[in-house]
């Protein structure tokens, strides 16, 4: 082998150790309904994670009715990332890394803090200390299990973290509970400038009152109208800007007074929308334009020259017809 | 079944492998075009190759195109990013030069290299045809992952240079009259 070529041997060799084998996807997944580590499919083999650093903490209540709402809140401290790597946080049911999603076990999520109704979500600008929260509707009566986990970069290495064990235990609705209804599903995102009314869905419910607020500023009251007999219709106002926004309903009738938790709505940007045909059409006429241009360009300059050499040709006189050889 | 996104990996791997070699052929080429090089039997080898792998990148375009539109669910949802528009025209953009490119050498032979004008222009045309393609794969990183290796450069992916129609139309048409003028102009020869 000559030399040459062992030299470009090491030189592959040596690009291909120097290859990072750290974070598979460092800007994220985006938000959705996954298992544990993505059921392997975001850092691929887990074997490769480092320990996070983050401490997490999962508050709720220890005890709540069946079919009704509660919040879950997790604070993460400890926190070394820098605010601009985005971290993800799961809501678990268990640590397999199948099956445990918290819809796994019977619960269903009714908001989280993204807007949406995902166990993972992603948030950037994230602190030590800063907390998140998902609202879920408790299934049947049990025993239930719950832990947090959390996803980030640094150092070129995927971080991952899982909190301690949380158990939640869910009690039968006593009689004449004011209560949401199981039919009740909170809206969670909106446009902005689009004002929201909706029923709300209640069971003995004499009377609503409705708070709603800001980032968890000052709380207002909603527009209540209706009652128990025709249902109960809430007005939001309208956001005039990308905002979260949350409320709750205070729940009166013959039971103990009820204060549902705090629902996210988020406020965003009108959806992205254009005119398919237009795009398509222009990426065809590209097409054709630059392939068009190209061909015309080549195939001219080479007729041209052709010409021109041809014409030079015919301008030259025979050897020995007046020529002075 | 295959799904759509794997699919759309397989073959983006192809065309950005390919692209990226004939890029670089035609790089070299320009610089045998200056006279800055100048091994004769290299620069046969490098018309072969630039043009092949553009053939081979040619053939796995349309396949890498129709998985991307199909993996970004455009059929249902339509266009759900600007980020996704400009990744189709710039994709239909290096497809078009890549298209004039292999014609135009088809059609004019070998010779396309022994004048300045046109071989500056084959190179040159070559190697816009392996930049549009790389933006596009760079925009991809940027739609899938957040990210790319050109975010250096802060393309602005989120802006849309979307034509009226009648401008589309008008640029098919001129299109469709040089290809047509270009070849007969040649086949007439």
């Amino acid at each position: 082998m000559s030399l040459m070529r062992i030299k470009a041997t090491l030189v592959l060799c040596l690009l291909l150790l120097s290859t990072n084998l750290g974070a598979a996807e460092p800007g994220g997944v985006d938000d959705g309904t996954f298992d544990m580590q993505c059921g392997g499919a975001c850092h691929g083999d887990s074997d490769q994670n480092a320990t996070s650093s983050a401490s997490l903490t999962l508050l709720t209540e220890s005890n709540i009715y069946a079919g009704q709402a509660t919040t879950f809140t997790l604070q993460v401290d400890q926190l070394t990332t820098s605010i601009y790597v985005p971290i993800g946080l799961f809501l678990l049911s268990d640590t397999t890394g199948y099956r445990d999603t918290p819809q796994d076990i019977g619960w269903q999520i009714l908001s989280d803090s993204n807007g949406a109704v995902n166990n993972y979500i992603e948030l950037s600008g994230f602190t030590t200390g800063d907390t998140t929260e998902w609202v879920l509707r408790a299934p049947e009566v049990g025993n239930y299990t719950f832990f947090a986990s959390i996803h980030h970069g640094g150092n070129g290495v995927p971080h991952f973290g899982i909190s301690q064990a949380y158990s939640v235990e869910v009690l039968p609705i006593p009689d004449n509970l004011p209560r949401l209804s199981t039919d009740f599903m909170p809206v969670v995102s909106r446009e902005v400038g689009q004002q929201s009314n909706f029923q709300l869905l209640v069971e003995d419910t004499d009377n609503v009152t409705v708070e709603w607020r800001i980032d968890g500023g000052i709380a207002n009251q909603a527009n209540v109208t209706g009652d128990s007999a025709n249902g109960f219709m809430v007005e939001l106002p309208t956001a005039n800007q990308p905002s979260t926004m949350q409320w709750r309903a205070i729940l009166d009738g013959e039971g103990p007074q009820q204060t549902t938790p705090w629902f996210t709505l988020v406020s965003n940007q009108q959806g992205f929308s254009i005119d398919t045909t237009a795009v398509y059409l222009q990426a065809i006429s590209v097409l054709l334009f630059f392939a068009g241009i190209t061909v015309l360009l080549q195939t001219r300059n080479k007729t041209t020259s052709n010409t021109k050499a041809e014409k030079l040709f015919d301008e030259t006189q025979p050897l020995g017809e007046g020529g002075e050889l | 079944m295959v799904s759509a996104g794997t699919l759309h990996v397989v073959t983006t791997e192809l065309v950005v492998g390919t692209f990226a070699l004939a890029g670089l052929c035609f790089g070299l080429k320009l610089l045998y075009s200056f006279k800055i090089l100048s091994n004769d039997k290299a620069n046969d080898a490098l018309d072969s190759i630039a043009h092949g792998a553009l053939l081979f990148g040619l053939l796995s375009l349309p396949f890498a195109i129709l998985s991307g539109i199909n993996s970004a669910g455009v059929n249902d949802g339509g266009f759900m990013s600007a980020v996704l528009v400009n990744k189709l025209w710039l994709s239909f953009a290096g497809l078009g030069l890549a298209i004039g490119v292999l014609v135009s050498r088809w059609k004019v032979g070998s010779s396309i290299w022994d004048e300045s004008k046109t071989s500056l222009i084959q190179s040159s045309f070559g190697m816009a045809a392996c930049g549009a393609i790389l933006l596009t794969a760079s925009a991809g990183g940027k739609f899938a992952r957040g990210e790319s290796l050109l975010d250096m450069l802060h393309l602005p992916y989120d802006l849309i240079l979307l034509m009226p129609i009648w401008l589309s139309v008008l640029l098919l048409l001129s299109g469709l009259a040089n290809l047509v003028i270009g070849i007969r102009a040649n086949s007439s020869q």
